[in-house]
């Protein structure tokens, strides 16, 4: 299954952020979306979860030929700032949450399992979100979706929160996660991309560009995207 | 140093036409036509030397002048001939409250941040270049304000502004000693608030009060005074000037707790004070499931701000009721004017019923500590979801006013009972029935607004103009509806007929239009 966008377009007064943006996501793949700062990943992200009206074009899941609508099962959206109910612990949260979705969640498990899942510790799992440290509510808001298991998962900057061991359980856990899905994975930071993703793709001049990889060293792939963000290369 | 000031003056310019034209920008319509270019145009270096003397004109005249009319003019007619000394009398205690409550140096404000902080002005010369400014105008305001608005000698109204700024100093100077000695540093924002408004309290009894007795300080004492305070004031006015530290004073005044700088820093700041409403408790639980189990918790743990705030105007309408009650025994001419009250002042209770309903904070705490987070997942958007959500909030709103609300309608009724003064049972079910009413139609109200308009943005602001409006008419149209000389009889028929039909109506709209209207901004 792809997610197929065509013609997107999304602009703000004068500023066409996204221009017709036409592209192609596959199943069972993570792609790294880089972007200068301001380039419009996030307003890329907003329009594919609907908090904003397209201007132009439309977008949906093709599979074998047949266009389906993405509907708001099919998403999740985890945002780079963690917003959890705070006056919830994270049991109740995500009892709450499983409760609720319970009509879309195959293979459900324990909370305890979920959590385990995450790594989150025995003795945090019954207090208040509200004294939870960043990461946590990262891992929490990361793990909600996890359980929903949309078809496609947006990830805003979602690992700059987490220190540098946490960072790498939840890289594992996406690879782990995405045969089944479609990942696509804000960031700044191209080390990151490169070291997760299977696809680079470059959001520059409200334009998506698709970075092709094959037979480029490290250090060629990295001056390539340099380039294209900088707006010297063409892909 | 009159570089410095003029430095600080046109940083505070260039923000201040920045946000003016950002506030156009906001608005509705205009906002549309309206550029960003606008904020690197050269021609508005006009409408900042504009903004300037406006402000500064207001700053220097207007507000002083306000400050004496109400303080002073206004106040005399309390006292039987105004004399010279009573003005005098009161400017002097005004003058001591505010020495500590206005002092310029000790308040932390976004300028001193962004000049001090982000620019690394010298703050020992910004301070100063300010301080300076800050007096000399004080002093032309108010004597001009004086001398238009009272009937004091010109040489008279020179002298107390000038011991007033020097009493100022004095005061100033007395911080900084006591910030060698301890290192502490008062903010004049957050004073320890039990001393200050004890003094505040003190010195507006000696001001309005001691006249009032006949008791003012004779010309000479003053006069003596005023010498005293001169002398004092200049050696303070030397200490303030050679004073060093102030970097070190800006240091601790200038954090992000005193003042806030940027929106990041505002939405800490809103979400620091939502989670102090939250009770921590490990005993809560909720044996529900869904959305009854999230808004159960909701509700438990919000406690403090739901149920004993209810349960609070409660008690204290039902021992006003009380005391009421008993007034009435030991004065008997007090029933008849109670039992007009009940018959025919049922307006002035839905005033009463507008300020004593909670849906208002409740709803705000809804917002700050449940909807600004949850709104973020599309799950908590669903029309099926949100709407069984409501119907939990609703319930919720409108039972918890209902304990206020049922005490007050039964208190009165039994008041009127015990006045003796009405024999018809159906006044008492309209009383009775019409209070409720009224609190139902504001619990409803409130939430449906609420929903309707949802008026708070990602930084935690509340930013709709309709809302406001809206707020503003419901407010209005209570106060006019007090004045309305109608029987309880009529006037809690059509309240009971008008909560129905509001009800339903609103609900309806709640029901075909929130899910499209209750998202985050």
């Amino acid at each position: 299954m792809n997610l197929v966008l065509e013609n997107v377009a999304k602009s703000f007064g004068d500023k066409k952020v996204l221009k017709n943006v036409t592209f192609s996501f596959e199943e069972g793949k993570i792609y790294g979306l880089l972007g200068r700062n301001g380039a419009g990943k996030t307003t890329l992200f907003n329009c594919l979860n609907e908090d904003l009206d397209l201007d132009g074009g439309v977008f949906y899941f093709s599979s074998n030929g047949e266009k389906k609508n993405v509907e708001a099962n099919d998403i999740g959206y985890v945002l780079s700032t963690p917003v959890v109910p705070e006056f919830l612990t994270g049991r109740e949260f995500l009892k709450f949450f499983i409760d609720i979705n319970k009509d879309h969640i195959s293979d459900l498990k324990s909370i305890d399992e979920y959590f385990d899942l995450v790594k989150i510790d025995k003795d945090d799992r019954d207090k208040l979100m509200k004294d939870y440290s960043h990461g946590m509510k990262n891992k929490l808001q990361m793990l909600v979706h996890i359980i929903a298991s949309p078809k496609l998962l947006l990830l805003d900057e979602p690992l700059t929160s987490f220190d540098v061991v946490v960072a790498e359980e939840m890289k594992e856990l996406l690879k782990k996660i995405k045969k089944d899905h479609i990942l696509i994975f804000s960031t700044h930071i191209m080390e990151l991309a490169l070291d997760l993703c299977d696809e680079i793709v470059v959001l520059n001049g409200g334009i998506l560009e698709h970075i092709e990889n094959k037979d480029l060293s490290n250090k060629e792939l990295k001056d390539k995207i340099i380039k294209v963000l900088t707006g010297e290369e063409d892909v | 140093m009159f570089k410095n000031y003029l430095i600080s003056f046109k940083v505070k310019n260039a923000y201040t036409v920045n946000q003016f034209i950002y506030s156009l920008q906001r608005l509705p319509l205009i906002g549309k036509i309206i550029s960003s270019k606008l904020y690197g145009e050269e021609a508005l270096k006009i409408l900042n030397v504009f903004v300037t003397l406006i402000r500064e004109f207001v700053k220097v005249f207007v507000y002083k002048f306000l400050y004496i009319l109400f303080f002073i003019t206004l106040f005399s007619g309390m006292y039987e001939s105004v004399s010279e000394v009573i003005v005098i009398h009161i400017y002097l205690f005004l003058s001591l409250i505010g020495s500590f409550s206005n002092t310029e140096i000790f308040n932390p404000t976004r300028d001193k941040y962004y000049m001090i902080v982000l620019m690394k002005m010298d703050a020992r010369m910004h301070t100063l270049s300010n301080f300076c400014y800050f007096l000399v105008t004080t002093f032309i305001g108010q004597v001009t304000a004086l001398l238009l608005l009272t009937d004091v000698h010109w040489y008279y109204i020179i002298a107390m502004v000038a011991a007033m700024i020097m009493i100022k100093c004095i005061a100033i100077a007395f911080y900084l000693y006591r910030i060698d000695k301890t290192n502490k540093v008062i903010n004049e924002n957050k004073p320890s608030w039990g001393i200050y408004f004890g003094l505040i309290f003190v010195l507006l009894g000696c001001a309005y009060g001691l006249p009032l007795l006949n008791l003012t300080i004779p010309m000479t004492y003053m006069i003596v005074l005023w010498g005293i305070v001169l002398v004092l004031g200049f050696f303070s006015l030397k200490k303030i000037w050679n004073y060093k530290r102030y970097d070190y004073i800006y240091k601790r005044l200038l954090t992000q707790d005193n003042i806030v700088v940027n929106k990041n820093n505002q939405v800490e700041a809103t979400t620091q004070a939502s989670r102090k409403q939250i009770v921590v408790d490990k005993n809560i639980t909720s044996d529900k499931s869904g959305f009854a189990y999230f808004h159960d918790l909701f509700v438990k743990r919000h406690k403090k701000i739901l149920k004993d705030s209810a349960i609070h105007t409660a008690i204290v309408i039902f021992f006003l009721a009380i005391a009421v009650g008993i007034a009435m025994q030991l004065i008997p001419e007090l029933k008849i004017p109670v039992a007009n009250f009940a018959l025919n002042n049922l307006p002035i209770l839905l005033f009463v019923m507008y300020f004593i309903n909670t849906g208002k904070s409740v709803t705000n705490a809804m917002f700050m500590n449940c909807d600004h987070s949850m709104l973020m997942y599309r799950f908590y958007r669903q029309p099926k979801t949100l709407l069984s959500l409501f119907r939990e909030r609703l319930k919720t709103i409108i039972l918890l006013n209902l304990i206020p609300t049922f005490t007050l309608s039964l208190s009165l009724c039994v008041l009127l009972f015990l006045t003796g003064q009405n024999d018809n049972i159906l006044n008492y079910l309209i009383i009775f029935f019409s209070i409720l009413a009224m609190s139902i139609f504001f619990s409803v109200h409130n939430l449906v607004l609420y929903y309707l308009l949802q008026p708070y943005n990602v930084g935690m602001e509340m930013k709709s103009t309709t809302y406001t409006i809206v707020s503003l008419i419901t407010y209005w149209g209570c106060y006019y509806l007090m004045e309305l000389d109608v029987s309880s009889l009529i006037f809690g028929s059509i309240m009971i007929v008008f909560a129905i039909a509001y009800s339903v109506i609103s609900l309806f709209l709640v029901y075909r239009y929130a899910p499209k209207t209750f998202k985050l901004r």
